[in-house]
């Protein structure tokens, strides 16, 4: 099996590293061009092809060291990217609370507006398959809105080029966060808040085991865990390096 | 085949690439291999930087709006072209000033001795 070109190994670094997708594309394309040069010039000076391949490789250096260089460049261009302690291990802390309180006062607002409409005002929501709708509604809209709240910091991390480890923390986070909060429907009644003991949730009606809440943010970070595997294997495919003309 | 060791770059070279960057990109647009090149032939080989520090050095001036590019293809290859914009333009003549006044108190120290 032949070895990999040094910018499949730099695509594969910086997919390791958690670059997104188009500064990794750009990083490689610049430095498939700069060895294509390097290997040029090699061959001016009269080396063979494969003398040429070999003295440019090394003049590019080790692809591993290239990409956490570009890497740190694309982290220090980011607040998230130069303080991923307190982005992804701080921060979530706070947000993600206000964001859930939010989300829900964003979904009560739209469902309090749509009561309104014509024959849906006349629906009689006490009755048991309305209530039952209305209860499964409001853990699709829980799991959503802590999902979502997992996928911004997924999304950060992805963005400030920090990898996947970050992402998990906020994940994590996050998941503890779904573990003590509850949402119950009762009948002229919704209630959001923080569980006070661990079995709280059993008398809860309408309330899902507090396990689900914690596996939502969980699988994002799964999400995101399987996205970089698939970035990585991108790479390792990559586009063969273009020939110098 | 192996190459030559590249020598090392003197140890107080902070600011160093960003300036000569700017300075050369200050001529003309130019695009990472031939910057590389030009510094190593303008300094006659005293000073190299290679890759792993030219490119993220440039990717830092784009993100912070002092240069930037534009992609055109040469014989098949995508190539980056990078231009000063008016404020790497300011930045330039910043660091060129500072540059100035701190090589003219070296050589004071230096007692009239080439730093």
């Amino acid at each position: 099996m032949s070895e990999p070109t040094p910018i499949t190994q730099l695509r594969r670094h910086l997919a390791q590293l958690g670059c997104p997708a188009r500064p990794a594309r750009r990083i490689a394309d610049e430095m498939a061009d700069h060895l294509a040069d390097l290997e040029n010039a090699a061959r001016h000076e009269g080396l063979s092809a494969a003398d040429a391949a070999a003295r440019a490789a090394y003049e590019l250096g080790d692809p591993a060291t290239l990409a956490e260089q570009h890497v740190a460049v694309l982290q220090r261009e980011r607040w998230w990217g130069r303080h991923p302690r307190l982005g992804f291990g701080l921060v979530p802390l706070f947000a993600a609370p206000v964001l859930w309180i939010l989300g829900w006062a964003l979904a009560v607002t739209i469902v309090v507006h749509v009561s309104r409409w014509g024959h849906f005002g006349r629906l009689d929501f006490s009755g048991p398959v309305i209530f039952g709708l209305g209860v499964l509604a409001m853990n699709a809209t829980n799991f959503a809105l802590l999902a979502l709240i997992a996928l911004w910091f997924c999304r950060l991390a992805r963005r400030s080029a920090l990898g996947f480890r970050w992402a998990l923390l906020a994940c994590a986070i996050c998941s503890g966060y779904g573990f003590v909060s509850y949402v119950s429907l009762a009948p002229h009644s919704f209630t959001v808040g923080l569980w006070a003991s661990a079995h709280y949730w059993r008398d809860v009606p309408g309330q899902f085991t507090p396990w689900a809440n914690a596996a939502v943010p969980l699988l994002m970070a799964g999400a995101a865990y399987a996205r970089q595997k698939r970035a990585i294997a991108e790479a390792d495919e990559g586009e063969p390096t273009k020939e110098p003309a | 085949m192996m190459a030559p060791m590249k020598p090392p770059n003197p140890i107080f070279m902070n600011g160093v690439p960003e300036l000569l960057v700017l300075r050369l990109l200050s001529r003309r647009a130019m695009y990472g291999y031939e910057i590389v090149k030009e510094i190593h032939l303008q300094t006659q080989q005293a000073l190299s930087f290679g890759e792993g520090c030219i490119y993220p050095c440039l990717h830092a001036l784009e993100g912070e709006g002092l240069v930037r590019s534009r992609r055109e293809k040469v014989e098949g290859r995508s190539r980056h072209y990078y231009q000063l914009t008016p404020a790497g333009k300011k930045r330039l003549a910043t660091m060129a000033a500072e540059w100035e006044r701190t090589t003219t108190a070296i050589a004071a120290v230096m007692g009239g001795q080439h730093v």
